[in-house]
């Protein structure tokens, strides 16, 4: 008889398969939404940053102007005329902050402030897009306003993580019973999401390895260490939400940054958990 | 050659590439016969900052390179370590031994002192593949890259409009390339300069990683990626791109008058990753594609 042994299956071989009750083991999803914008700056950080760039500004070679514009060509002249100038230096004048210091148009003793001309932006001409100025979309979104926490527009620079109320253990992440015996455990996940919110979600699952496992004893969340008979373990697999939405029909849900998952659930689950959810 | 005509056949010459870039390659200052470069600049009391590293801010060459903040970095730090890890870890890993050089048996007497055995199926040493632990994620090292202008052999002005592109599009300062040795049907001479290459790494190399996946390749006509099969096995990918994607760089495309000719080149990307498979899911979490089949890998095998 050949044996079939699933060495990338994640359900363990240590009993055989027909001791191990199908509902004692479930497979849990940790879906992700990750940052969509860069990370927030803390007042020491921005501060650093601008005194590092105003100080290499500072030390910055003269601008090669001839490089760039051919000589005579409009664009020089229109280059030429944008630029402010710096102050000369006169004979007999007193200038108050220093004798001006000229080289190639450059004052030497500061930075150099380069303007680059910029065309009128025309409205109603279509051709003119090219030209529009860039206005950069507000990081805080309606969805932070009104503090909507099923909301994917919330936290924009945050990584939430998707939580669901249980009527027996109160929030937690979602957890799917195993279906059938040959199931493999993240496809379990994968499929009870979809069950749950629907087929108009786009995941990507990192690993078909759980990051972690939770176990129960009678519906409650005991140490990781617990070897007893009659024990629920939950697998968690990770998942990212890369498009689409999370719209379960009859359930609580939440989309939550680490901060407001410590709010949310109990202390012994948190704790358990904590590592699981990013920082940022 | 040059220095063998000074100072002819009593001076040691440690490097030939030296010789062809013209350049003495010791010192003709006197006294001539030290084995250890000395910098004798760096002797005079005239100048101590020029003694300081580069990174304090008392030497004139000091330069700030933390201006902004490192995106490609963060978000590195933030979400792609930790999937890595997942990803790549697996239970019950040990240390897997690569192709190493073996032993003679000893049954001739031409075995002793002779050099090791090739290792077996392989002509040269592979690296050990070591568990996978936090301690050893991948990441990108280094991006190396590498314009040979062919025409330059025969208008030598090519060369220099290598390295003027190659530091346009880094921001970094290239250097030129010689070609090393004569090489008759290609009639290229050694000692002519054939190009630029330059390595990145820190902060311009993420910029320069951005700049490529969001602007340069989605822009490429039929571009299908990187092939699955490129990479050296340890873990680094190679490609190429040809002069007329080079022209969609920004700093290209926006002086398209400056650029009537503009050159193709080859990137390395060195990454920590202990195989290529491991370096390509690396890569392709900053947006590089890849396409094609793996080697030995058939598609179809593939378990989702």
């Amino acid at each position: 008889m050949i044996v079939l042994k699933r060495c990338l299956s994640t359900a363990s071989n240590v009993k055989s398969s027909s001791q191990i009750p199908l509902n004692s083991i479930k497979s849990a999803l940790l879906l992700v939404r990750q940052p969509i914008v860069t990370p927030d700056l803390t007042k020491f950080e921005e501060v650093y940053y601008n005194y590092q760039e105003e100080l290499e500004r500072r030390l910055m070679w003269t601008f090669p102007q001839y490089y760039y514009f051919k000589k005579g060509s409009l664009s020089e002249r229109r280059f030429v005329k944008a630029q402010k100038g710096p102050v000369s230096k006169q004979p007999g004048v007193f200038f108050q902050k220093g004798i001006p210091d000229i080289v190639h148009n450059r004052e030497r003793r500061s930075k150099q402030e380069i303007i680059i001309p910029k065309e009128e932006y025309d409205e109603s001409s279509s051709m003119s897009d090219f030209n529009r100025p860039v206005v950069p979309n507000s990081r805080i979104t309606e969805a932070d306003k009104t503090n909507n926490v099923k909301s994917l527009e919330r936290k924009l620079p945050r990584t939430l993580h998707l939580l669901i109320k249980d009527e027996k253990l109160g929030w937690k992440l979602p957890s799917f019973e195993l279906s059938e015996k040959d199931k493999l455990l993240h496809r379990n996940a994968e499929a009870g999401m979809r069950n749950l919110g629907g087929e108009s979600i786009n995941t990507w699952t990192v690993s078909r390895k759980p990051t972690a496992v939770l176990k129960y004893l009678s519906n409650k969340l005991v140490d990781s260490k617990e070897n007893s008979e009659g024990l629920v373990r939950e697998f968690i697999i990770k998942s990212h939400i890369l498009s689409g939405e999370f719209s379960p029909k009859d359930i609580e849900y939440a989309w939550l940054t680490k901060e407001e998952i410590k709010d949310k659930v109990s202390k012994e689950y948190y704790e358990a958990t904590e590592f699981l959810f990013s920082r940022v | 050659m040059l220095a063998t005509k000074t100072f002819g056949s009593s001076i040691r010459l440690f490097s030939s590439s030296v010789v062809v870039s013209g350049k003495p390659g010791c010192s003709i200052v006197k006294p001539v016969h030290h084995r250890i470069k000395i910098d004798k600049n760096k002797l005079s009391p005239r100048f101590p900052e020029l003694n300081l590293p580069k990174t304090d801010i008392r030497n004139p060459a000091f330069r700030p390179t933390a201006t902004h903040q490192d995106r490609v970095q963060e978000y590195y730090h933030n979400s792609v370590e930790s999937d890595l890890l997942l990803i790549n870890v697996q239970e019950g890993e040990f240390t897997q031994s690569g192709k190493k050089r073996r032993e003679w048996d000893g049954s001739s007497p031409y075995h002793l002192n002779r050099p090791l055995r090739k290792p077996k199926g392989s002509d040269t040493e592979t690296i050990d593949i070591k568990p996978h632990t936090h301690k050893n994620i991948p990441q990108i090292e280094a991006i190396h890259i590498n314009c040979y202008v062919e025409q330059a052999k025969d208008n030598s002005n090519h060369a220099l409009t290598s390295l003027t592109q190659l530091q346009q599009i880094t921001g970094v300062k290239p250097k030129p390339i010689f070609a090393k040795t004569n090489v008759i049907h290609w009639r290229v001479r050694a000692g002519f300069q054939m190009g630029a290459s330059a390595t990145l790494k820190g902060r311009p190399m993420h910029q320069f990683l951005s700049t490529l996946t969001e602007v340069v390749l989605p822009r490429i006509r039929e571009y299908k990626g990187i092939s699955n099969k490129s990479g050296d096995t340890t873990g680094n990918i190679q490609f190429g791109l040809t002069p007329d994607d080079v022209r969609y760089f920004p700093e290209i495309e926006s002086n398209q008058d400056l650029w009537p000719k503009t050159f193709g080149m080859h990137f390395n990307i060195v990454t920590s990753a202990q195989t290529d498979s491991e370096a390509r899911t690396l890569l392709s979490a900053f947006g590089l594609p890849f396409h094609g089949s793996e080697k030995g890998v058939k598609p179809e095998n593939i378990e989702y």
